[in-house]
């Protein structure tokens, strides 16, 4: 995959040492017929380092595809500017383009009446690849993505998880240097799904920049290093997903593996907040700070326990609660 | 008759605002300069009866068969035929109420030939036999309906069908003499043409147009209508079969 | 810019619009197998150059000829012109912010994507002249059977030129394409000279003539047929090539200038 076979005049690594992506107080307002400017993204500010997983989360109609749309260089900001691999998106578009792959979710964007390898040929001819070149990528990236026995099916005759997997094969067809994924998952069943992360977390660890755009939490916390979140077009947090997690709350958490009555002590310690069984035989118990970490630890210990964790709120608990805060303040501010 | 009425409402919106269900509302007058500038060109006003008719008829046709074949692969494509076909109201009336409609519109065609003759070519049509005229113009549009139900028929029934929707313009149009009367043809095409009521229609209309009396209305009106009940009659006998095949196996499609 | 680097983006060009190309023929593909295409398609070509030979024959003398020719030649520009209806289809597959974000224009491959339309155009017209021409007295000479298909070829590329200048219009506007498309063609029946000379159509419609593709490539060809073919006829060709560059020159400019615009204004055009 990193055989290089295109030695593009974008490959010279112009801004060695700038970030992959690096966006500062992007806007974009959408002009309706009638009314006012819809606006999709509001001082949009994020950093995707070189190599990173970045992840952009948010709900339906956050801005996501907006952000993706104008990194990918078909839609200019209102406001505000962004630099890709330190070539301005503005005006160095042709400068980014070659460098930057593109996938996005959903049926569309393949031909459906043309094979799989054709498919791949006429994206390589796009990206500037020779004919013997886009020949021997295109075998390799089918062989790599498993679509190697169907290369010369129609697409139309493929499932929703093949195409997916072509569309990413086609996404990296110019050996891009950033990939950008919008929602890649969409519309595949779970299994497919895992098959694509696991494709997407190869695809990083080959040196290149990702980001995706998503709004599965598990995803985002599966694949990324840091996750933006997004919501009204406005940036909620930028943090790694586990600092996310810390940011929403201050309490410590520990889980136990216990049951009543044992659990009613613990609940009646000072410094704790709240206990939650659950299904498993385990109970999440919440405290105010470390040293009640340190009370409930050694409490539990004392009595037999041995199965005993201190453990971060996940995404999803994040995501809902900033979604949440962000969404009251937006109610409080109108 | 309210769902020949909501049906009529359904197909008159989606022509009045899908603009490609326009094209023959566009080209008809087009076409008419077209052989109105052929008559002037060549000199010879003895054939303006061919000339304001056949950009007509060629309306007529073309908007009918766009409607059976268009509409139904639209409605196929949308998924909405399954759906149509499902629905408890007779498939063939929805079917012959929609066609219905689109050849009133397509008659239109009349006024805008008429329009481009005065305005373009400072022609006023005359017409002879007004009551023949008419006639022949509301059996003409009986027979498109009826033939166009068997088509739409046809279009669902089997894909192969829709391939062969573009080739049913300019033979048919030929055969059916829109502008060069069947006559003129060889012999040999005489008994495919008569088949097609269009030969009968175009023949009565251009008489009803010429000044010399116009012979056997009676008779010739009735072949037109009659050709037409015919394939109506074919086209519904068709849907029903392909309504009965739906139910038993779930799909369109007699293939 | 170094030879080297010219050949090979005129390579990489080349090799774009030949996939596109190829990419446009497997659509077409889906519409006609060869049976379907010779009994639909070419037959109903025939029977509209038949027609209009019939209205000659009633017309008077010579008539069923000059409207043979001219309408055969006609086929030829409305396969070109239909160009306009398929540039629409890249619209449906959802390719086109994927080309516009790509290193490549997408006008390269706009302009690739309906090239399958011309040989079937000239096929078309070719066997219409060569199968009906003799119903009106036509028979062609070792001459002319050189002469006719190039000017057929160049017919098609001036009309594809003028197909997509109309399809760069209506690349959005998907229900308009085939009404846009067939309006230009009846248009060109009249002003182009397939029916009366365009001197019978007054000094303005002469003059639109004069500007739009088939006018001088028809009035070639008849020349070529009547066995007249020499240094005027040369010119009418070299004519009816700079006005097809001027179509496509046109074309080019309104997508280029929609492909800027969209990108400023996020239209619908590539946020599909």
């Amino acid at each position: 995959m990193t055989d290089g076979t295109n030695g593009r005049p974008g490959d010279t690594r112009p801004g060695d040492g700038e970030p992959a992506v690096e966006t500062t107080g992007l806007r974009r307002e959408y002009r309706t017929r009638r009314g006012p400017a819809v606006v999709a993204l509001d001082d949009v500010s994020v950093t995707v380092e070189r190599g990173e997983v970045h992840g952009l989360l948010g709900p339906n109609g956050a801005g996501k595809s907006t952000l993706m749309k104008i990194l990918s260089t078909v839609l200019l900001p209102t406001a505000g500017s962004g630099r890709v691999l330190g070539h301005d998106l503005a005006t160095e578009h042709r400068r980014i383009r070659p460098l930057l792959g593109i996938v996005f979710g959903g049926e569309r964007g393949l031909y459906p009446r043309l094979t799989a390898r054709q498919n791949m040929r006429y994206w390589a001819a796009l990206y500037g690849l020779t004919g013997r070149e886009g020949a021997v990528r295109s075998d390799a990236l089918l062989d790599e993505l498993g679509l190697a026995e169907r290369a010369d099916d129609r697409v139309e005759t493929f499932s929703v998880g093949m195409r997916q997997r072509l569309h990413l094969a086609r996404g990296i067809v110019g050996d891009p240097r950033v990939l950008l994924l919008d929602e890649p998952t969409n519309g595949l069943d779970p299994l497919a799904a895992r098959q694509l992360r696991e494709l997407i977390r190869r695809l990083a660890g080959e040196g290149r920049t990702v980001l995706l755009a998503t709004h599965d939490l598990a995803e985002a916390e599966a694949l990324c290093d840091r996750v933006t979140m997004i919501n009204h077009g406005r940036v909620v947090a930028a943090e790694a997903p586990k600092t996310l997690a810390r940011l929403v709350t201050h309490q410590e958490r520990v889980r136990v593996r216990a049951e009543e009555p044992l659990l009613a002590l613990v609940r009646a310690l000072p410094g704790v907040l709240g206990v939650e069984p659950d299904d498993d035989g385990t109970a999440l118990v919440t405290v105010e700070d470390k040293e009640s970490v340190g009370r409930v630890l050694a409490f539990v210990v004392e009595r037999g326990v041995t199965e005993v964790r201190t453990e971060l709120p996940g995404l999803e608990e994040v995501y809902l609660r900033l979604v949440h805060r962000d969404e009251t303040r937006s109610v409080v501010n109108r | 008759m309210s769902l020949l009425a909501a049906a009529g409402r359904f197909q008159g919106r989606l022509v009045l605002t899908h603009r490609d269900y326009l094209i023959d509302l566009v080209r008809t007058p087009l076409l008419a300069a077209v052989f109105l500038l052929l008559i002037r060109h060549n000199d010879r006003p003895d054939l303006l009866a061919n000339g304001l008719l056949a950009p007509v008829l060629m309306g007529v046709w073309s908007m009918a068969m766009l409607i059976s074949g268009e509409v139904v692969d639209n409605d196929r494509w949308l998924g909405t035929l399954e759906l149509q076909i499902a629905a408890p109201a007779d498939f063939a009336r929805v079917v012959l109420s929609r066609v219905w409609v689109t050849t009133v519109i397509s008659l239109l065609t009349v006024l805008e030939v008429a329009a481009v003759a005065v305005l373009g070519f400072g022609t006023v049509p005359h017409v002879p036999h007004p009551g023949v005229f008419a006639m022949a113009l509301l059996a003409t549009a009986v027979a498109t309906a009826g033939t166009a139900t068997l088509m739409a028929a046809l279009f669902v029934a089997t894909r192969t069908a829709r391939t062969f929707q573009n080739s049913l313009s300019y033979p048919v149009l030929l055969l059916g003499g829109v502008f060069a009367p069947l006559d003129r043809l060889p012999e040999w095409t005489h008994p495919v043409g008569r088949l097609i009521y269009l030969s009968w229609s175009s023949d009565l209309l251009r008489d009803a147009l010429t000044p010399a009396p116009v012979t056997s209305v009676a008779w010739r009106t009735s072949t037109i209508l009659g050709l037409g009940l015919l394939t109506g009659a074919l086209g519904r006998l068709l849907l029903g079969r392909v309504v009965r095949l739906v139910r038993e196996n779930g799909t369109v499609g007699l293939r | 810019m170094s030879r080297t680097a010219y050949a090979s983006a005129t390579g990489r060009r080349s090799r774009v619009l030949g996939w596109a190309a190829r990419a446009g023929a497997a659509d077409y593909g889906t519409v006609f197998t060869w049976k379907t295409w010779l009994l639909g398609w070419f037959v109903r070509m025939l029977a509209q150059v038949l027609f209009f030979a019939t209205i000659g024959h009633l017309l008077g003398p010579g008539q069923a000829r000059y409207l043979l020719v001219g309408n055969a030649v006609a086929l030829v520009t409305l396969h070109g012109v239909f160009a306009s209806a398929s540039t629409t289809w890249e619209l449906q597959y959802g390719t086109l912010p994927l080309l516009v974000a790509s290193p490549t224009s997408p006008t390269l491959v706009l302009v690739g994507r309906s090239l399958f339309w011309l040989p079937d155009g000239v096929a078309c017209g070719l066997g219409a002249l060569l199968i009906l021409g003799p119903t009106a007295g036509l028979h062609p000479t070792a001459v002319s059977l050189a002469l006719i298909p190039a000017l057929l070829v160049l017919v098609a590329v001036t009309s594809y030129c003028l197909g997509l200048f109309l399809g760069s219009l209506v690349l959005t506007a998907v229900d308009l394409r085939n009404v846009v498309s067939n309006a230009a063609f009846t248009v060109m029946l009249i002003v182009c000279g397939p029916e009366v000379p365009s001197g019978a159509v007054g000094p303005v419609l002469a003059r639109l003539g004069q500007v739009l593709p088939l006018t001088h490539g028809l009035l070639a060809v008849r020349e070529v047929l009547a066995g007249r073919a020499d240094a005027h006829t040369a010119a009418l060709a070299g004519w009816e090539t700079l006005i097809g560059a001027c179509w496509l020159a046109a074309a080019l400019a309104v997508l280029g200038l929609r492909a800027r615009r969209s990108r400023r204004d996020g239209a619908a055009l590539f946020l599909d």
